[in-house]
C-alpha cells in the first residue's frame, strides 16, 4: 500500500497548492506548475502500481514479503544519481546542441548546411539500440586501431561509460531539437520585424540573437521539453544496452529482462520505484521548462492567471 | 506544391513501394526456408556455421538429419538457423505491420477522441483529457509501453506461442503511448476553426453538428491528420523494434543454444515477426554478426524513413492561415 498511499499524498498536496492558488491568483503561475507537477507524479505513481500488479497477478508471481519496501530506496538510490547524471549529459549534448544547431543553420545562411544538417536530422527514424550498436563498433574500431580501450567497461559506473552511455542518448533528441527548432526558427526569420532590422541594417548575427531566436525561445522550451520526453523514453534501453547502472536498467531486470542466460527474478517494489523516480524526474523537467517558457514569454504567465481568475 | 516537397513525396513513396515489392517477392520463398533450421553447412567445400554471408549458396545440412542436405542461395544472408533473412524478413513484414497499422488505428482514434474532448469547450471533458495527457506524458514512452504489456501478458515474450491477449496487450501498449501528440493537433485546430469568422457565420445560420463538422472543421482537420498519421507510423515502427530489442515481441520461439555453458541461446522465431528478428540483436552485435542485425533494422528503419519523409513533405502545405 506503500505506493497508494504516496499517490494519494502526491494527489492531494497538488489540490491543496491548486486551491491555495486559487486564493493567492498572483501566484497562480507557479501554483499551475506546482499542481501539474503533483498530479503527473501522484498519477504516474497509482498508474505504475495498477499496471504492475496486474502484470504480477497474471504471471502468478508470489507477494514480496512485508517490510521489503522499506529496503527499495536504498536499492534505488545509486542508480538514481547515475541516471541523474546520464540525463545532465545526454540533455546538454542532445537538446542543447540541436538547438544551437538549428540556430546556426539560420544564423550561417548557409542554404547547403541547412540542407546537410536536415538530411543528417533524419537519423532520427533509426531505432536507438542500433545507433548503440554502431557506438559498439566505433569503440571496437578505435581499440584496435589504438590498442586502447575507451568503453568504460561494461555494467559499471565510469566516466567512459557515462559518456558513450550520453552520447549514443543525445543524438535522436538532437536530430528531434534540430528539426523542430530549425521550423520554429525559419518561421520567426520570415517575420516583417525580420525585415525591417535587416532593412535598418543591423547586422545579422544581432538580428538572430535578438529578434529571431529572443521571440521563438517560448517555442524551443516547448522544443526542447519534447526532446527531452524522448530522451527519457529511450533511456532504459541505452542503459540496458551499455549495462549502465541507472533506473532505465534497474527497471527492466525488475520487470524480469535479462541480458544473458540468467535472469533476476522480478522485484514489483524496485519496478514501480524505479518507473517512479525516473517519470518524477521527467515531470520535474517538464515543470522548470514551463517556468521558463512563463519567463520566456509572460503572456503564457498571463494567459495562466486569467484562467485561474 | 514546391519543388522540394514533390522530391520528397516522390522519393517517400520510392522507399516505401521498393520495400512492398521487395516484401512481395521474398514472400514468395517457400515458408520451408524460413522456418527450417540448419546445423551449418558448405560455401565452396568449406564448412561453415550460420549465419551465413549474404551473397553466397551454401549446400545446407539440416539439424534434425544430418544427411539430408540441400543447396540454396542466400541474398541476404541467414539468421543463427541458417534461415534465410530475406524470406524472413518478408514473412515477418506482414504480421508486423498488421500490428503497426491496428496500433495506429487506436492510438489515431484515442487522439481524435481526447481532442475533441480538448476542444469541445466543456470543463469536464477538457480536464479529464488534459489530466490523463499529462499522466502519459509523466511515463517515459518505453517504459510505460513495457509496463502496459507486462500488464497484459505478465512479462518478456517466452517459448510458448502466444495468443490474442498478447497482440492486444502490444495493440494497447502502442496505442497509448503516442495519442497525446495526435490529440492536441486535432484541438489545436478545432479551436482555431471555431475561433474563426466563417465558423460564426456557418452557426448564425444554423449549421450544426455533424453537418458543421463535416463542411468546416474536417477540410482542415484532414491534411493535418494526414501528416501526423505519417510521423506517427514512423514512431509506432521505431517504438515496435525497440520493444523487440528488449525481447518484448509478438510470436514464440525455439530456443536455439550452441553450447551448455550457461551462454544465452538464439530465439528463433515459430513464425516470423519483424520484432521478434530484432531480440537477438545483442547476441549478434557482440559476436559481429552484423547482416541478422542489420536486415530487419534497416527493413524497420527505411518503413519509418519512408513515412517521415512523406510527412515532412506535406507538412508545410497544412499549415494555418495566419
Amino acid at each position: 500500500m506503500l505506493w497508494v498511499n504516496l499517490g494519494l499524498i502526491c494527489l492531494i498536496g497538488a489540490l491543496l497548492v491548486g486551491l491555495a492558488s486559487l486564493l493567492q491568483p498572483r501566484t497562480a503561475a507557479v501554483g499551475r506548475v506546482l499542481v501539474t507537477l503533483g498530479l503527473q507524479i501522484g498519477g504516474v505513481l497509482v498508474v505504475t502500481w495498477l499496471l504492475v500488479q496486474r502484470g504480477q497477478a497474471i504471471s502468478r508471481q508470489l507477494p514480496p514479503p512485508p517490510g521489503t519496501e522499506t529496503a527499495i530506496f536504498a536499492q534505488i538510490e545509486a542508480p538514481a544519481v547515475a541516471s541523474l547524471l546520464l540525463i545532465i549529459v545526454a540533455l546538454v549534448w542532445g537538446t542543447g546542441f540541436g538547438t544551437a544547431a538549428a540556430a546556426f543553420a539560420v544564423g550561417a545562411k548557409r542554404p547547403r548546411l541547412a540542407l546537410l544538417l536536415g538530411v543528417v536530422s533524419l537519423i532520427w527514424v533509426v531505432p536507438t539500440f542500433l545507433l548503440a550498436i554502431l557506438a559498439q563498433d566505433l569503440q571496437t574500431q578505435i581499440y584496435n586501431l589504438v590498442q586502447v580501450n575507451v568503453s568504460g567497461g561494461y555494467a559499471t559506473f565510469s566516466a567512459g561509460q557515462l559518456a558513450w552511455s550520453a552520447a549514443v542518448l543525445a543524438i535522436r533528441p538532437a536530430a528531434y531539437a534540430y528539426r523542430q527548432g530549425s521550423i520554429l526558427i525559419a518561421d520567426q526569420s520570415r517575420q516583417l520585424f525580420v525585415r525591417t532590422a535587416l532593412s535598418k541594417g543591423l547586422p545579422w548575427g544581432v538580428i538572430v540573437r535578438r529578434h529571431i531566436v529572443r521571440p521563438a525561445a517560448a517555442g524551443l522550451l516547448q522544443t526542447g521539453s519534447s526532446s527531452i520526453r524522448l530522451m527519457f523514453g529511450s533511456l532504459p534501453l541505452v542503459e540496458f544496452f551499455f549495462g549502465y547502472p541507472g533506473l532505465g536498467n534497474l527497471l527492466l531486470n525488475s520487470l524480469g529482462v535479462s541480458t544473458g542466460a540468467s535472469s533476476q527474478p522480478p522485484d514489483p517494489g524496485v519496478a514501480i520505484a524505479s518507473a517512479v523516480v525516473l517519470a518524477s524526474f521527467l515531470a520535474i523537467l517538464e515543470a522548470l521548462i514551463r517556468v521558463l517558457t512563463q519567463k520566456a514569454d509572460p503572456r503564457v504567465a498571463e494567459a495562466a492567471s486569467e484562467a485561474a481568475a | 506544391m514546391r519543388l522540394r516537397s514533390r522530391i520528397l513525396a516522390v522519393l517517400g513513396v520510392v522507399i516505401l513501394a521498393g520495400l512492398a515489392l521487395l516484401v512481395v517477392i521474398g514472400a514468395q520463398v517457400s515458408d520451408f526456408w524460413a522456418t527450417h533450421i540448419w546445423a551449418g553447412g558448405f560455401i565452396n567445400n568449406t564448412a561453415t556455421l550460420a549465419p551465413f554471408p549474404a551473397f553466397s549458396s551454401v549446400e545446407v545440412f539440416s539439424l534434425d538429419d544430418p544427411n539430408f542436405h540441400q543447396v540454396h542461395y542466400y541474398l541476404l544472408g541467414s539468421d543463427a538457423g541458417g534461415r534465410d533473412l530475406f524470406a524472413l524478413v518478408a514473412k515477418g513484414a506482414l504480421p508486423s505491420l498488421v500490428l503497426v497499422a491496428l496500433a495506429l488505428a487506436g492510438r489515431m482514434l484515442i487522439g481524435v477522441v481526447a481532442g475533441f474532448g480538448i476542444a469541445s469547450g466543456a470543463t469536464v471533458f477538457r480536464s479529464a483529457a488534459r489530466a490523463a495527457g499529462g499522466w502519459i506524458a509523466g511515463f517515459p514512452y518505453l517504459a510505460l509501453a513495457v509496463l502496459v504489456i507486462q500488464a497484459f501478458t505478465g512479462g518478456p515474450s517466452t517459448l510458448a506461442q502466444p495468443g490474442l491477449a498478447r497482440t492486444l496487450a502490444f495493440v494497447i501498449a502502442i496505442s497509448i503511448v503516442g495519442w497525446r501528440d495526435v490529440a492536441e493537433v486535432v484541438a489545436g485546430r478545432i479551436e482555431w476553426v471555431q475561433a474563426q469568422p466563417f465558423a460564426m457565420g456557418a452557426r448564425a445560420v444554423g449549421s450544426t453538428g455533424l453537418d458543421f463538422f463535416g463542411r468546416h472543421v474536417w477540410p482542415y482537420l484532414r491534411p493535418a491528420l494526414m501528416v501526423e498519421l505519417s510521423f506517427q507510423a514512423a514512431a509506432v515502427l521505431v517504438l515496435l523494434a525497440e520493444l523487440g530489442f528488449l525481447q518484448y515481441y509478438l510470436g514464440g520461439f525455439t530456443n536455439y543454444s550452441e553450447d551448455t555453458q550457461g551462454v544465452a541461446g538464439f530465439h528463433l522465431a515459430n513464425t516470423p515477426e519483424l520484432g521478434q528478428l530484432l531480440s537477438d540483436v545483442r547476441l549478434y552485435a557482440l559476436r559481429n554478426q552484423f547482416f541478422p542485425v542489420l536486415v530487419p533494422a534497416a527493413a524497420l528503419a527505411l518503413a519509418a524513413l519512408g513515412f517521415e519523409i512523406i510527412g515532412r513533405a506535406f507538412r508545410g502545405r497544412t499549415d494555418l492561415p495566419a
